[in-house]
């Protein structure tokens, strides 16, 4: 399996022990997470949180939240 | 930041919930509720969402859901995957009491160890281990290095409806490395498909279900359901992952409930005789919405949160001087790094000004005061960097040429290039392998500091708060090594 993660946009990071969401996302990335604007996915189409553990060769893919 | 632990507090809340927990499992049960968190991050009191409302998740309205469930269907079993303890400031402040309270209170049949349960050391979690039967606290890949004695339970058994359900507890091979290194010691991790099918054979036809309660994320969780058949159930965490549909590998079915508590994981598992015939999976959200149940919602306010106030204003330390954020070298920043530095015994430290949120005023350091300068509940991490990555990443500091801190090393701003590096006192060598400390952001590349993702032998040590605040009572002992402004970065 790849040691690096793939963050949207062809973005990719080394794995190391630890490396979590939030970690791997922008300042700006985080905040919108965190104001309810956009929402990171896995590559099995599940929201996961900020604080979730990647594994190596993980997917972190980022999709807009609807508003209204 | 060592407290002691309140055994009586926790005997209180055992007899409490035993005495919730008096019913009988009976035998006619065709109906096997699972209900499971994870990764709750020591989230006790509510907190707003931006989907859940103001007041979401929070143990009280947490508790509701689970007696209204309870009441439907007795043959319920309560599991939780990890990670109960670190990110919040009751969780800091009184190192994982409140938590284990809440987990006996609330009557969970067994919680699995995830990385950040040691983060407080092994003592925090060996009473349980040793000395309760409720919750039963399970990791069948963690032995103690020397004669290989289980650290924990590897498994328990819960009858309900007459099914035998062994619930294994397996926690991620990683947690070495995620943790400070005295928190693990003496522990061997072992693979746990390895621990798995050991039970599995050990086992063998004593079980009706096999349950496996773990702490190694999805993707892990996955692929241990192909190498390991025969597991029914994967109740997982650490992914921080939201299954809201169900998820089969095989005949194995895998949930996880998100984070912080703000869902409450169910199952329902139809059962033909000890054939689960069907399954039905849902996440359901502990929203504003939930009524908050009285009895955790006045233990939480009227006696954590009370006890949080008066710890907060407890003096951790006393500035000789105000420590102040500014351009190039500041006082402030070097405490942060020296801090890092002491924390991890590494080489070098570094600390970027973005990550320092408020200045220290000379006289008394409260504990409030740490958790405006530091309050991002980072870890604090190394890395190894060869001597030409350290090169460039003072060559990076140089360019920035802002007020991010070092400490364990000195250097000459030229032309925006680092000159005269020295580390330890001693000029930097190129093919010379040093330690570095700092955030995890920083770690991850955050403010571009690239060259830090390309080190070896990554780790975590803690929180970056934990760092200063021992930091502080060192120098309480030791006030001649306050850090000074002295010179490290010159220009």
């Amino acid at each position: 399996m790849s040691q690096l993660i793939k963050v949207v946009r062809e973005r990719f990071l080394p794995y190391h022990p630890g490396i979590t969401v939030r970690s791997v996302l922008t300042p700006e990335e985080r905040e919108l997470v965190l104001e309810g604007r956009l929402k990171p996915f896995d590559r099995y189409g599940h929201e996961i949180g900020l604080g979730g553990a990647l594994s190596p060769g993980s997917e972190v893919i980022l999709r807009e939240v609807e508003q209204g | 930041m060592k407290r002691s632990f309140s055994w009586k507090g926790i005997g209180l809340c055992l007899v409490l919930a035993f005495s919730l927990l008096g019913f009988t499992l009976s035998a006619q049960a065709t109906t096997l509720t699972v209900l499971h968190t994870n990764d709750l991050h020591a989230h006790l009191s509510s907190f707003p969402d931006p989907y859940l409302g103001k007041e979401a998740g929070g143990i009280a309205r947490l508790s509701t859901l689970i007696h209204q469930i309870r009441r439907e269907n007795p043959h319920t079993l309560l599991l939780d995957a990890g990670d109960r303890f670190s990110g919040t400031t009751l969780s800091t402040l009184f190192q994982g009491e409140a938590e284990l309270i809440f987990a006996c209170l609330l009557g969970y049949d067994a919680l699995a160890l995830g990385n950040h349960d040691f983060d407080f050391g092994q003592e925090r979690i060996c009473y349980f281990t040793e000395h309760q039967s409720r919750p039963a606290v399970i990791a069948a890949n963690i032995q103690y290095s020397e004669g290989g004695r289980p650290f924990a339970r590897p498994f328990v058994y819960r009858e309900v409806g007459g099914l035998r359900i062994l619930i294994v507890g397996l926690s991620t091979q990683e947690t070495p490395l995620a943790t400070l290194p005295r928190n693990v010691a003496g522990l061997t991790f072992a693979p746990p498909a390895q621990s798995l099918k050991s039970i599995m054979r050990q086992e063998q036809g004593n079980y009706d279900l096999l349950v496996v309660l773990s702490h190694l994320s999805y993707e892990v969780d996955r692929a241990l359901a192909e190498e390991v058949p025969g597991i029914d159930l994967i109740v997982g965490g650490h992914s921080h992952t939201k299954i809201e549909r169900p998820e089969r590998v095989g005949s194995c079915l895998i949930v996880q409930a998100f984070q912080w508590g703000l869902y409450l994981g169910r199952v329902d598992l139809q059962l033909d005789g000890k054939r689960i015939t069907q399954a039905r999976v849902q996440l359901i959200p502990v929203s504003s919405q939930v009524p908050p149940d009285p009895l955790p919602s006045s233990l939480l306010k009227c006696y954590y949160e009370e006890r949080a106030k008066a710890i907060m204003e407890e003096v951790v330390g006393h500035a000789p001087v105000a420590l102040v954020r500014q351009e190039g070298e500041s006082s402030l920043g070097n405490l942060l790094a020296d801090g890092f530095r002491a924390f991890t015994e590494a080489d070098l430290a570094l600390y970027n000004q973005g990550g320092m949120r408020a200045d220290i005023p000379a006289g008394p350091i409260t504990m409030a005061k740490v958790f405006e300068v530091v309050p991002f509940s980072n870890q604090v991490m190394t890395t190894d960097l060869t001597g030409q990555q350290v090169q460039a990443l003072f060559d990076y500091l140089a360019a920035r040429a802002g007020g991010d801190a070092i400490s364990g090393a000195q250097f000459r701003i030229s032309s925006g290039k680092a000159r005269d590096i020295l580390i330890g006192g001693r000029p930097l060598q190129l093919h010379q392998t040093y330690r570095v400390a700092a955030n995890e952001f920083m770690m991850a590349g955050g403010d571009k500091f690239e060259v830090l993702t390309q080190g070896k032998n990554v780790r975590s040590h803690g929180l970056d708060r934990q760092a200063l605040v021992e930091f502080l009572k060192d120098l309480e002992k030791a006030p001649q090594k306050w850090p000074q402004v002295e010179g490290r970065i010159r220009r």
